[in-house]
């Protein structure tokens, strides 16, 4: 079924959501060691708990820029178009720690995606993405999982869903470590907040195509032109900007920490 | 190769939690720093404790180390995903272009961990004397493939019952004739045979440009 659903040119994207793609993810807990730390995550139930706010927060703005980002590629968007992007994504991230780690999570994932072959149907980014930011540079995850997506030949769809779903894993997997838990109960966790991360991912896509409802997605030749430029931008604004102050809050205090084992 | 060669040496050292690594890389900075510029890595199941060590024993400057967290899997960090690291050595390079060597210090591990070529280009191993005499002849790829084997805590050796002659010997046989040092990294001049080792390697290096 997931064959004749995925159809021909799908394993690059397989690959890309193999939990042992080696883009440095098994070493962050998102806030999970913080919350562990301080009493708040004991066992199973709690660890579904934050997953399920962390999705809804920080999760949805990140599959909403995934999708940003994705659009960017598709249409061939050039270097000012990226900088707005990566604008954005730093307007939605108060906590210097998550910018961080977001910055090194998206180098780490560029790094590694930059070199899988480009998908059958996939789209080279232009203006390569990885050289964002300032200070400590590189994109933000959500950009670089947005780029690799359209390059394998992904769809918006898929660049939310492994957003969320890889955030949701991240913090599961961590918990393994952290709490000692059942490996299949871990495994069983992940999959039941499927419905979940199916919402989080369609809504992120949702969003940002209704505010790009003008913009003729893949037109690369009309990406210089003012109004569809202006569409993209519009479209970039539009992603979802929901806050989560304690996961904020865990991030700073997790890096001031002198004994952590995760680097987030 | 060519691209290669015009970044420092990297070179990776492993071995099991409390074998000496930190004090070789202690070591190894006090003996090579005058003449070789250094800049390290360390990964530690317990983050920044060794960068703070040798912060502290004040044999490089603070500004020269990173420190790298491997989420409970200091294999992982070192072999299977190595992202995190080469991020790091190469951000410490690019801040330090005269660095001639990069030391990366892997968190302890067991017998079977290695580091990937694509993050080292040699590697050394680090087994101790109280682990027991029977380490060298329990192989593993650590044991058997890293380009120095370091066997530390001689001074040990009575206390334990450790029969160095036996270490060495299995040494010789599970590694077909790379090279083995024995050390007492407790000693000041106790690094001074694997200061040699890596700056021969160094210069090789350097030639190879």
């Amino acid at each position: 079924m997931l064959a004749a659903r995925l159809g021909p040119g799908a394993v690059g994207l397989l690959v890309l959501a193999d939990g042992r793609f080696p883009a440095g993810t098994y070493a962050h807990s998102l806030g999970l060691e913080e919350a562990v730390a301080q009493g708040r995550v004991r066992e199973l139930a709690d660890v579904t708990a934050f997953a399920t706010g962390l999705l809804h927060t920080t999760g949805r703005v990140g599959a909403g820029l995934a999708v940003a980002a994705w659009r960017l590629a598709m249409a061939g968007a050039d270097g000012p178009l990226w900088r707005l992007l990566d604008v954005e994504c730093d307007a939605r991230m108060p906590s210097p720690a998550q910018r961080l780690t977001s910055r090194r999570l998206g180098r780490q994932l560029w790094r590694t995606a930059a070199r899988l072959p480009l998908g059958t149907t996939g789209r080279a980014t232009v203006a390569p993405p990885d050289r964002l930011g300032a200070g400590d540079a590189g994109p933000h995850q959500p950009v670089a999982l947005g780029a690799v997506c359209a390059r394998l030949g992904g769809s918006d769809l898929d660049a939310a869903l492994l957003a969320a779903l890889g955030a949701a894993s991240v913090v599961v997997h961590a918990a393994v470590r952290l709490l000692a838990l059942d490996p299949a109960d871990a495994a069983a966790a992940v999959a039941g907040l499927g419905p979940q991360i199916d919402r989080v991912a369609a809504e992120a896509v949702a969003t940002v195509a209704a505010a790009a409802a003008r913009v003729p997605a893949g037109d690369a030749s009309a990406v210089r032109a003012p109004g569809v430029a202006a569409g993209l931008a519009a479209a970039l604004a539009a992603a979802p900007a929901g806050g989560a102050p304690l996961l904020e809050h865990y991030a700073e205090v997790h890096a001031r920490r002198e004994w952590t084992l995760f680097a987030s | 190769m060519a691209a290669a060669a015009r970044r420092p040496l990297r070179v990776g050292i492993g071995g099991p939690v409390g074998s000496g690594k930190t004090a070789l890389v202690a070591g190894l900075c006090r003996l090579l720093g005058g003449d070789l510029p250094l800049v390290v890595v360390t990964n530690d199941i317990f983050t920044t404790e060794d960068a703070d060590f040798l912060r502290r024993a004040g044999v490089l400057s603070p500004e020269r180390i990173a420190a790298v967290q491997t989420g409970c899997c200091p294999h992982t960090a070192i072999r299977d995903d190595i992202v995190a690291n080469l991020d790091a050595v190469e951000r410490l390079e690019a801040d330090h272009p005269d660095a001639a060597v990069s030391l990366l210090e892997s968190g302890g591990d067991n017998l079977t961990a290695i580091f990937s070529r694509a993050l080292v280009d040699v590697q050394i191993f680090v087994v101790d004397v109280a682990g027991g005499d029977k380490v060298p002849r329990k192989g593993g790829p650590g044991v058997t493939h890293a380009d120095l084997l370091v066997v530390n805590k001689t001074d040990l050796a009575p206390l334990v019952g450790a029969d160095l002659g036996v270490m060495a010997a299995d040494a010789a046989d599970r590694r077909q004739g790379r090279p083995v040092l024995f050390t007492n990294l407790r000693r000041p001049d106790g690094a001074v045979e694997v200061a040699a080792w890596v700056g021969a390697q160094a210069a090789a290096w350097a030639d190879a440009r």
